[in-house]
């Protein structure tokens, strides 16, 4: 059996303030194969943006060990692990987080001014990942000017343009209509299966499911077996 | 899209707060390349004196006239080689928006021998010495008001109730400053019945040699001390610092303006830096998540902060420089002020100090929000 992309061993996170201590994540053990597209799922507070975090190098992990691509991730400084995301990691928000006063055009151009790319084989790369998002007609308008969908697509685009080994991706539908979300998870499963693009997804939205390929739950930080759902109460 | 577009994209996203910040930099660069600009023209003006002349007035003060006579006695001290009256006429040519010069009523035979620098061409200067009526100005003053050789100027006296018709005999080229003046024959306005026949404002000396200078002011002060018009002599320099002391102590105060303007602009930038960071936390996470460096997004911000300080400095340096050479300053201080043109030096000067306000103002900001972890600075809600 080939190397899982991403290993996760005994993984936790405390976070304290003050005398307050909170336990975000308890002991996750976790496996993820390359060219997978894995819904992970539970309630509020649960932990699900905190794990997802530390697998980007985001945040730091309390105690255990987190590795993509055979490379410990908490093990890197701070440079070094900007210049791993700019190359590996794709990031997409809930709230999208585009820069207001740049173009859909420039701000999927953003993460390529930090690499060696000419001005040229910027805008190709740039024009490439709008086209796959469906955006080819939006180059020039501004994050105002575009819906809520439309917005996430830049997002995406940005997120893979400088082609990662990983997208991850924090309730990319939280803040949609329905239709949108489903646009935004058939194209996350289009970047999966016609890209091989491996996907982690953040999501409370049960409609996932039927776009990824694995489901994994949490619940108050602990990580549920395979097939166990989170309770339904919480659910609610 | 370049890095500095990113820069100015984001610097001006707010629109109305970037042109404040400006505008504030841009007024006090205004003030402050104006004040060193000052400073800096008083100084060259003490730097064209000439340190073998003096100056002899009355002691009590410059309006106060001294007796013609007073020359051959001051003529008689070793060490003085040539003694020239001169007394300011103080009157206005047409209106006083014309009058952009000073008149000074001299004697012809000896005003070359304290001035050598008036360079005249010997047959002007025969013609002038020759006509009691006439008078020599500047060559960027005969220029300006279109004067030629044998045109008529008359000088209304204001201090004097007498109205001078005077006959251009000579054009001289020196310095702004020296071209300042227009010289006429004293003889002239001593024809005129009053108070005045028979005076002269100072005497303007020239000295063998720099050590005579002590010796000779303390003997020309010592003739005149116990007669009814005791004199000051003192050099060109101090006489013309004497004007200059009437500001007080200028330099001191043009640093103690200068350094609170410097501190307070500092203090609005920094508050406008420190706000749109505080506003950009979330932003400045996500671009961090893309793989920005800390160092580059301290880099960035800082660039922000500079660039808008630096666009509001050269504006107000600039500004300075352009409404201070449209304005005709000589005549609005009828000839005392000949020019004040803020150097390339300085606005350079002022650009280096408005981007090192940028940069103070912004690199405590940009360094907090950029220490922020990712996931802190996505929490962060506003
Ligand atoms: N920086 C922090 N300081 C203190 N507590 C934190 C911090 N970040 C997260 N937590 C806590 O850790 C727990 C897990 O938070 P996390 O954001 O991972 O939950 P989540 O599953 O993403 O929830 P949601 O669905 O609401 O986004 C919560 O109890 C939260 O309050
Ligand atoms: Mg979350």
């Amino acid at each position: 059996m080939t190397q899982p992309l991403v290993e996760i061993r005994n993984l936790s996170r405390i976070f304290r303030r003050d005398s307050v201590e909170v336990v975000a994540l308890k002991d996750i053990n976790l496996d993820i194969p390359e060219g997978d597209f894995l819904a992970l799922m539970g309630p509020s507070g649960s932990g699900k943006t905190t794990l997802l975090n530390i697998i980007a190098g985001l945040d730091k992990p309390t105690s255990g060990v987190v590795r993509v691509g055979g490379i410990e991730v908490q093990r890197m400084n701070e440079d070094e692990l900007a210049e791993w995301r700019n190359h590996h990691v794709g990031f997409v928000f809930q709230t999208f987080n585009l820069i207001p006063v740049l173009t859909a055009f420039e701000n999927v151009e953003l993460p390529l001014l930090l690499t060696g790319l000419s001005g040229q084989e910027r805008r190709e790369h740039v024009l490439t990942a709008l086209k796959l998002v469906g955006l080819a007609d939006r180059v020039d308008h501004y994050p105002r000017q575009l819906s809520g969908g439309q917005e996430q697509r830049v997002a995406i685009a940005r997120a893979i343009v400088t082609d990662p080994t990983i997208i991850l991706a924090d309730e990319p539908t939280g803040n949609l209509d329905a239709r949108s979300a489903e646009e935004i998870l058939t194209l996350l499963q289009q970047l999966n299966e016609q890209l091989h693009k491996t996907i982690i997804l953040v999501t409370h939205d049960p409609r996932a499911a039927h776009y990824a390929k694995h489901e994994r739950h949490l619940e108050k930080g602990v990580l549920l077996p395979p097939g166990v759902t989170y309770t339904v109460e919480e659910r609610a | 899209m370049s890095y500095s577009g990113f820069v100015w994209r984001n610097g001006t996203r707010n629109k109305r707060r970037a042109i404040l910040t400006m505008l504030s930099v841009a007024l006090a660069l205004f003030v402050l390349s104006t004040l060193v600009t000052f400073v800096k023209e008083i100084d060259r003006n003490l730097e064209e004196t000439n340190p073998l002349r003096l100056i002899t007035r009355h002691a009590v003060s410059l309006t106060n006239p001294l007796p013609v006579r007073y020359r051959a006695r001051i003529e008689s001290i070793p060490g003085v080689v040539a003694v020239t009256p001169l007394t300011w006429f103080g009157g206005i040519y047409i209106d006083e928006a014309h009058t952009d010069f000073m008149q000074f009523a001299c004697d012809a035979k000896t005003l070359f021998d304290v001035y050598p620098e008036i360079a005249l061409p010997p047959e002007q200067k025969e013609a002038f010495i020759k006509d009691r009526t006439g008078v020599i100005v500047g060559r960027r003053k005969a220029e300006k008001h279109g004067w030629k050789l044998g045109d008529k100027i008359t000088l209304k006296g204001a201090i004097y109730p007498v109205d001078l018709e005077l006959t251009l005999r000579g054009i001289f080229a020196g310095t702004p400053n020296q071209e300042a003046a227009i010289y006429f024959h004293r003889e002239y306005l001593d024809e005129f019945p009053g108070w005045w026949q028979g005076t002269v404002g100072t005497f303007w000396i020239r000295v063998d040699a720099a050590d005579s200078v002590p010796r000779v002011i303390e003997a020309i002060d010592a003739q005149f001390r116990n007669s009814d018009a005791p004199t000051r002599t003192e050099t060109e320099r101090a006489f013309n610092m004497g004007f200059v002391s009437m500001l007080g102590n200028l330099k001191g105060l043009v640093a103690a303006i200068s350094s609170v303007i410097i501190f307070t602009i500092l203090l609005v930038t920094a508050n406008t830096m420190a706000m749109s960071v505080r506003e950009r936390i979330r932003e400045i996470a996500v671009l961090k998540s893309l793989g920005f460096r800390r160092r580059q997004v301290v880099g960035l911000l800082i660039s922000e902060g500079m660039a808008i300080t630096l666009t509001g400095g050269l504006i107000g340096c600039l500004g300075a420089r352009l409404i201070w050479t449209s304005i005709d300053l000589a005549a609005f201080s009828q000839g005392f002020f000949q020019q004040l043109e803020v150097s390339w030096r300085i606005i350079s000067l002022g650009g280096l100090v408005a981007a090192l306000v940028g940069l103070l103002s912004t690199v405590i900001p940009a360094y907090h929000a950029a220490r922020l972890t990712v996931a802190e600075g996505l929490r962060h809600v506003g």
